[in-house]
């Protein structure tokens, strides 16, 4: 018998861990034990004693809780339906090559089809030799430079409407710097001024949009980040934030996951940044 | 009823729905748990959300070798870590080392008791923290031996005399505050 044994004995029935009860031998060990005799007396009173009543989480936890579930639960019905989608479609188009292929096979060997297709190759073969002839170098670098030239009158019409008072000129001016496909890094420079000041949230959120297509970010990719992190705007921030973590770097998506789990973003951006990397994760 | 295991299976095989009755059943714990451990409300209700979130996430690594509470636990457990490893500069803020203790003379027995647990509170806070952890999982979590030697990793044996080591040390604490406070 040993002071441990009788510690653990005492600790197991406090917790209701050990039912038993205790032996005369161990009643005589305690006894002989005014040092264990403490301790017990201290155990019991510590593990009996309500050190501090329990306390109550607020709704606001609940409400966290289950929007999380119903995301997680739209997300993972979402991706099932994905499959079945996929599943099906490619079911679908197996069986239509199937038919298809035979078909075809059977259609090669009708008269009529035999006439049309010496016909066609007849038109084919003229049609290659035609477009062999050496001017045709030269209507295409015609046409390259033509669509340039649009190009770039498109990019000076998007950049001049930019500039204009009126937000839905603005807006215009994003909708003409879409068509250009972002190439020219003034217009992005200009876009990404404007986001940093526009007054209207609709023009915002258009070049947000807008900016999706360049994909890389590279070296306005900083200058987003900032943005994100200290944008007012709800609406403009969580739209900011969205855009970095679908085509920013993975550097910057840790540093934005960073912001949010050190708390240094609202609440809702939090719960945003947490949302999507939830998503991406399942 | 079905037991937390069961649930968890269900909640892994993708019943999430599931996972809400196991919120039910553990979130003032696991709530308290928090606290317990020093850290304010909205902390730990943040912690709690955390913890649920990663049981969501990390759900098929759930094997039922263990008890669902002890498994719980463990996730608990390392969100904290991860939560205060990412937040080096920020100290823990700990409710209960800065509670006050009463200093009016014994009146009745509810001053007596409120006196007594300032006490118990102040002794847990000055033990190091992994022997508060212990002895918190046992009296306030009420997970037995085995549970906690699942999640601390640790043969029953060494678990023991680590828990009656933390408890004498809880007691020296206690008693040193009793002789400071009379």
């Amino acid at each position: 018998m040993t002071n441990q044994e009788i510690i653990d004995w005492k600790i197991a029935s406090l917790a209701n861990d050990d039912n038993s009860t205790l032996s005369i031998e161990m009643k005589n060990y305690i006894e002989n034990s005014s040092q264990l005799q403490d301790e017990l007396l201290f155990i019991e009173k510590f593990w009996t004693s309500d050190v501090k009543p329990q306390v109550m989480p607020s709704d606001k936890l609940d409400a966290n809780f289950y929007q999380m579930l119903s995301r997680a639960q739209s997300v993972q019905h979402n991706s099932s339906k994905k499959e079945t989608t996929q599943h099906q479609s490619d079911y679908k188009s197996t069986q239509q090559k199937r038919a298809s292929i035979f078909a075809k096979a059977r259609n090669w060997f009708i008269p009529t089809k035999i006439s049309q297709f010496a016909t066609l190759s007849v038109v084919f073969v003229l049609g290659f030799n035609l477009n062999q002839a050496p001017d045709n170098e030269k209507m295409n670098e015609a046409y390259s430079g033509l669509k340039q030239e649009v190009s770039s009158l498109t990019t000076v019409l998007a950049m001049s409407m930019l500039q204009n008072d009126s937000a839905s000129e603005r807006l215009s001016g994003v909708a003409y710097s879409r068509k250009t496909d972002l190439s020219n890094p003034l217009l992005v420079e200009r876009l990404i001024d404007l986001l940093k000041r526009d007054k209207s949230t609709s023009v915002r959120l258009a070049i947000i949009n807008s900016l999706g297509q360049l994909k890389t970010f590279g070296s306005s990719e900083q200058q987003l980040f900032t943005m994100a992190t200290q944008e007012e705007n709800l609406l403009v921030q969580i739209e900011l934030c969205r855009l970095l973590l679908n085509y920013g770097s993975v550097d910057i998506k840790n540093l934005l996951t960073e912001q949010a789990n050190q708390q240094l973003l609202t609440p809702e951006v939090r719960e945003f940044i947490k949302a999507q990397s939830m998503a991406s994760f399942i | 009823m079905l037991d937390e295991n069961e649930l968890m299976f269900q909640v892994k095989a993708g019943q999430l729905d599931k996972l809400a009755t196991l919120f039910e059943n553990n979130k003032v714990k696991l709530f308290n748990y928090f606290i317990r451990t020093g850290n304010n409300r909205a902390l730990s209700e943040d912690l709690v959300q955390e913890t649920f979130m990663r049981m969501l996430a990390y759900r098929t690594g759930f094997n039922g070798s263990g008890t669902f509470k002890s498994w719980m636990y463990g996730i608990a457990r390392n969100t904290v870590a991860d939560h205060y490893r990412k937040n080096k500069n920020q100290a823990l803020n700990c409710d209960m080392e800065n509670e006050e203790l009463i200093n009016e003379q014994t009146l009745g027995d509810e001053i007596e008791i409120e006196q007594q647990n300032a006490i118990f509170n102040k002794s847990l806070a000055s033990i190091s923290p992994q022997d508060r952890d212990i002895i918190m999982l046992s009296r306030f979590q009420q997970l037995n031996y085995q549970e906690i030697s699942t999640l601390l990793d640790c043969n029953l044996n060494t678990l023991k005399s680590r828990m009656r080591n933390a408890v004498s040390k809880l007691q020296m604490s206690y008693q040193k505050l009793i002789g400071e406070n009379s």
